[in-house]
């Protein structure tokens, strides 16, 4: 009862605490959340806003080829339901609206498609330009546009090449190529060029086979960093978390509460178990929500759950001994921080909870890691999250919690010098 | 053990290397009594109390509170002990009610009991407005009273106060005097130490002088006033050469003890009124102007300055 009091008072003044909020919950939670945030974790895809279009087209048919003309061509490709994602298009009466629309603002971009388009597609000779008017402020949107409309004047350009080699070897054999079956080899390179362009503008050729991507991790390489990122983070704050919680019990000698304590009738074996065993609880409670919130927000995987109980039964007792024993042999709460901070800073990165991103280290950091307590805690949460076995798992789990046997008895032994005069 | 004693201290040292904090320090106090443990700074006091608290293991000896050893039975002696520490050693993020309570715990108070034990003694020490702020929020007469209070809870046999007046304003120690000889009227037995005289002089039945380790004297303040004779105290202020002059008062007749410190000669007579104008005239020939004159009758300043040579001040 009386071990449960002390925890109870420890948590509720920990709690109070803003700072160590922070550095609990929030600071690794801002670590993990804004990269995933960059990597468009809470989208599907690329989210890019409509541009609004106004199209006028100029474009007079050629006689030859009836009511044909390539501007009409252009602004129903435009006007497309694959684009519409993309773009908003409405026809402008005039050239001078089309570009009113665009200084009001009410466009983005307006498409001029000049008198002499179909002409210059079917005779070398003359040439045409179309004209895109853009609203200065934007910049995705009407290179979208133009994006697009390059697509397709070369898709255009390509199809009447296509024709005029067919043209060209049939006159070779001593045939024509009449106006219709021309038109009919513009039409079908013009489908295959669509067909190609639409695979490419998803990120992939239609001559090469894509394996299916087993999670959407996969399909986006950023959001696959999130995992072994908050892993780290997870670590590092609870090894500081673990030290300055610890730091309580240097703290309550300084002011005098912790001697009262061992003035009244409780065992001190009672007093130190309460104090030790409230490092161990709030380390438990930023550790679970630190999970459960990876796992529900970021998507994070991170073992089975037998894995997931033995791996933060590993991380909790020795970030607990570690910070009991940092602070045993602290000399007073005023070089706490900057002590604290220094070892472990220093354990951590020499641990690898900032390079657990990286994947092609040197051997010789991977030795160095082992070294730290950070080392074998992380160790034991990578065999859990890349799905390894139980028994992959056990050495790991047995090293650290031998570790931190080590770490307690030092520490306590150092305390109880210090405590009994 | 007697019956009648609810404290036996027998025998105790405490030797931090080389350096004897208390020497042998050996004394009963009786139950139902103010015991009063008078001493300077250094004098040995909060070390003797930390030995009679458990908090600090003696060197050699021992402690029985109500019977029970303080080696061998902790807990036990522990539960008939209410500590008054000398700094505050309160959670100052708690409220003063939270840390009632806590500590209430810590004496095996529960439930119930423990609430109404708390209303209790946040009435004794005046602060059942204040209970739900937090400690930090006080000034330090009101600390002072909640750590007061902590000691209070489980309703000790015995109330230890380590200086529990220093550095607070003179209300507030009123206030904590008059509390602690109502607490013995009600039959609580207290072990107070303090360097000031007069506290002792006013609350204590039974009073030990302490100086660097070791008991130097101890009694009712009658009997301890006796040893120096019923001498007088005189205090002069001079302006000149001060150590000359207490040269020449030790062969004055009528004067026991000269103790010079800067510009204070302090002296302990036989009859103040006789010795006084051979004083001013030994004055006069040393070309040394007294400036000032101060009579006291015997007290225990002068019991400690007698036994010591120092006062309790230095």
């Amino acid at each position: 009862m009386k071990v449960l009091k002390i925890i109870i008072k420890d948590m509720v003044r920990t709690f109070n605490s803003m700072f160590v909020l922070a550095f609990m919950l929030v600071l690794p939670l801002l670590q993990a959340g804004i990269p995933y945030l960059a990597f468009g974790g809470l989208s599907t895809g690329l989210d890019i806003q409509k541009t609004r279009v106004q199209v006028v087209n100029l474009d007079q048919p050629v006689a030859q080829y009836g009511d044909f003309t390539t501007g009409q061509l252009l602004v129903e490709f435009l006007q497309d339901e694959r684009l519409a994602n993309l773009l908003d298009v409405t026809d402008a009466p005039d050239e001078a609206s089309a570009r009113a629309a665009v200084e009001a603002r009410t466009a983005g971009v307006a498409v001029i498609v000049p008198a002499e388009l179909t002409a210059s597609v079917f005779d070398p000779e003359k040439t045409a330009a179309l004209v895109l008017f853009k609203d200065p402020a934007l910049t995705l949107g009407p290179a979208v546009v133009e994006g697009i409309i390059i697509g397709f004047t070369d898709g255009l350009a390509g199809s009447l090449t296509a024709a005029d080699i067919v043209s060209a070897q049939l006159t070779e054999q001593g045939m024509t190529l009449d106006e219709t079956a021309r038109q009919d080899i513009m039409r079908r390179y013009g489908e295959w060029a669509n067909t190609v362009g639409e695979s490419l503008s998803s990120g992939k050729h239609p001559a090469i086979e894509y394996l299916p991507p087993a999670d959407e991790t996969e399909a986006n390489p950023g959001l696959a960093l999130i995992g072994p990122l908050m892993l780290g983070m997870m670590v590092f704050f609870t090894f500081f978390i673990g030290a300055i919680q610890a730091l309580t019990i240097l703290h309550e000698y300084e002011q005098g509460t912790l001697m009262r304590l061992f003035s009244t009738p409780t065992r001190p074996m009672t007093i130190l178990a309460g104090k030790y065993l409230g490092v161990v609880i709030a380390l438990e409670i930023q550790v679970i929500v630190l999970i459960v919130v990876g796992a529900l927000v970021f998507g994070i995987y991170w073992g089975s759950l037998a894995q997931i109980i033995l791996a933060s039964i590993a991380l909790i007792v020795i970030a607990s001994g570690f910070g009991i024993l940092v602070i045993a042999f602290l000399k007073s709460t005023r070089q706490a921080f900057l002590v604290i901070g220094g070892i472990v800073i220093l354990t951590s990165t020499a641990g690898g909870t900032m390079t657990t991103t990286f994947s092609n280290l040197p051997p010789i950091f991977t030795t160095i890691n082992l070294l730290t307590p950070q080392g074998w805690a992380l160790r034991t949460w990578e065999v859990a999250m890349r799905g390894g076995s139980l028994g992959e798992l056990i050495i790991p789990f047995l090293v650290t919690l031998a570790i931190a046997q080590i770490l307690y008895l030092i520490g306590g032994i150092q305390m109880r010098r210090r405590f009994e005069q | 053990m007697n019956n009648h004693i609810a404290i036996q201290v027998q025998d105790l040292r405490k030797s931090y290397g080389e350096v004897q904090a208390v020497q042998g320090m050996s004394f009963d106090v009786p139950k139902g009594e103010i015991f009063g443990l008078l001493g300077p700074n250094g004098a040995g006091k909060s070390t003797t109390i930390s030995m009679l608290s458990g908090l600090v293991k003696p060197t050699t000896g021992d402690v029985l509170v109500m019977g029970h050893s303080i080696l061998r039975e902790p807990l036990q002696a522990k539960s008939a002990l209410g500590i008054v520490p000398q700094d505050i050693a309160l959670y100052e993020d708690l409220s003063a009610r939270e840390n009632l309570m806590f500590w209430g715990t810590m004496y095996n108070l529960f439930g119930k009991a423990l609430s109404k034990r708390v209303d209790e003694v946040l009435q004794i020490i005046g602060l059942t407005e204040r209970q739900k702020h937090k400690v930090g929020t006080f000034s330090g007469g009101m600390k002072r009273r909640v750590n007061i209070g902590v000691a209070l809870l489980h309703k000790p046999d015995i109330l230890i106060m380590d200086e529990p007046t220093v550095g607070i304003d003179p209300q507030s120690r009123r206030h904590i005097l008059d509390s602690v000889k109502e607490l013995n009227h009600a039959g609580m037995t207290v072990l107070y130490t303090t360097h000031y005289m007069e506290e002792v002089e006013e609350i204590a039945h039974h009073i030990v002088i302490v100086d660097q380790g070791k008991m130097v004297a101890s009694g009712t303040r009658a009997e301890l006033v006796k040893l120096v004779g019923g001498q007088d105290r005189v205090d002069l202020r001079v302006v000149g050469d001060a150590e000359r002059l207490a040269q020449s008062y030790k062969a004055l007749g009528g004067v026991a003890t000269v103790q010079v410190k800067d510009d204070l000669l302090s002296l302990m007579v036989e009859d103040s009124n006789a010795v006084l104008p051979h004083m001013f005239e030994m004055a006069g020939r040393t070309s040394t102007r007294i400036t000032s004159v101060e009579i006291q009758e015997p007290n225990l300043e002068a019991v400690f300055l007698h036994l010591t040579g120092r006062t309790l001040r230095e």
